[in-house]
């Protein structure tokens, strides 16, 4: 472990936020489209970096779901509706996730801003 | 890999691009809610629906939204009595397009609230970006 493992974690936490963000986003796109089933990120597991997602085992494999090159867990979100013709989005939820995302990433990018000046006070700048 | 906060930027696009479709065939029906023909053998015009249809894009993987189908509503057509017009059959009946102006306003509200809310990711998602680029002002 080296003396910056903060900066891993802060970037996995970033690039976590912003896999989740393009599936909100996704959702709401998809909310009008019939059988869509929405979807969320799984939890970010601190204790093991590296995500849990199915092994490519050949070059041509494709991913299911959204911004999963990060290798980011993908899965169905438990949904508080069910349209008519069969859509789980539920505008409201999807709202209240991007208002979570928004102040992680707030969180985040401080974080990382003062851990950047402590950095920086180090050299005396 | 590309970055999933452009891509959601791409696909909140996707999304309003959609509702503006949905939102023209909309006016469509509005626009043409008293369309008769001009025979009684020709049928008026008929209400025009919108199908959504996800799709992943092969390369990103990501799931975007597109319209699937433009198709026409074939309930009955409302019948009124108007034994002077030009569509009227024998009995003075003239076929009137199967629009119901209710319907169309209440899909027109939904339209605005998607479009709304598909506004509303692509702001988050510039906030989370430029919050990035922020960090580098120390």
């Amino acid at each position: 472990m080296s003396e910056f493992y903060l900066d891993k974690i802060s970037s996995d936490r970033a690039s976590w936020l912003s896999v989740r963000q393009s599936i909100i986003s996704s959702n709401i796109a998809n909310s009008n489209t019939n059988g869509y089933k929405a979807l969320d990120v799984k939890e970010m597991d601190s204790a093991s970096s590296g995500f849990s997602t199915m092994m490519k085992t050949h070059a041509q494999h494709i991913e299911a779901g959204v911004g999963n090159a990060s290798g980011i867990g993908i899965e169905e979100e438990t949904p508080w509706e069910i349209n008519h013709s069969g859509g789980t989005v539920s505008l409201p939820q999807e709202m209240i996730k991007s208002g979570e995302v928004a102040s992680a990433y707030q969180l985040n990018t401080s974080v990382i801003k003062s851990f950047h000046r402590m950095v920086l006070s180090v050299f005396g700048a | 890999m590309a970055d999933p906060l452009q891509q959601s930027l791409t696909i909140s696009g996707a999304g309003m691009s959609a509702e503006t479709q949905r939102l023209r065939i909309v006016s469509e029906n509005i626009a043409n809610a008293n369309s008769t023909s001009l025979s009684s053998e020709i049928d008026p015009y008929r209400r025009k629906t919108i199908t959504f249809a996800s799709e992943i894009e092969r390369g990103s993987g990501v799931s975007m939204v597109k319209v699937m189908d433009v198709n026409v509503d074939k309930s009955p057509f409302v019948m009124v009595h108007n034994p002077s017009h030009s569509a009227a059959d024998e009995s003075g009946m003239v076929k009137m397009p199967n629009v119901d102006i209710l319907l169309e306003m209440a899909d027109m509200r939904e339209t605005l609230r998607s479009y709304e809310a598909n506004m509303q990711a692509v702001k988050q998602a510039r906030n989370l970006i430029s919050m990035t680029i922020d960090m580098m002002r120390g």
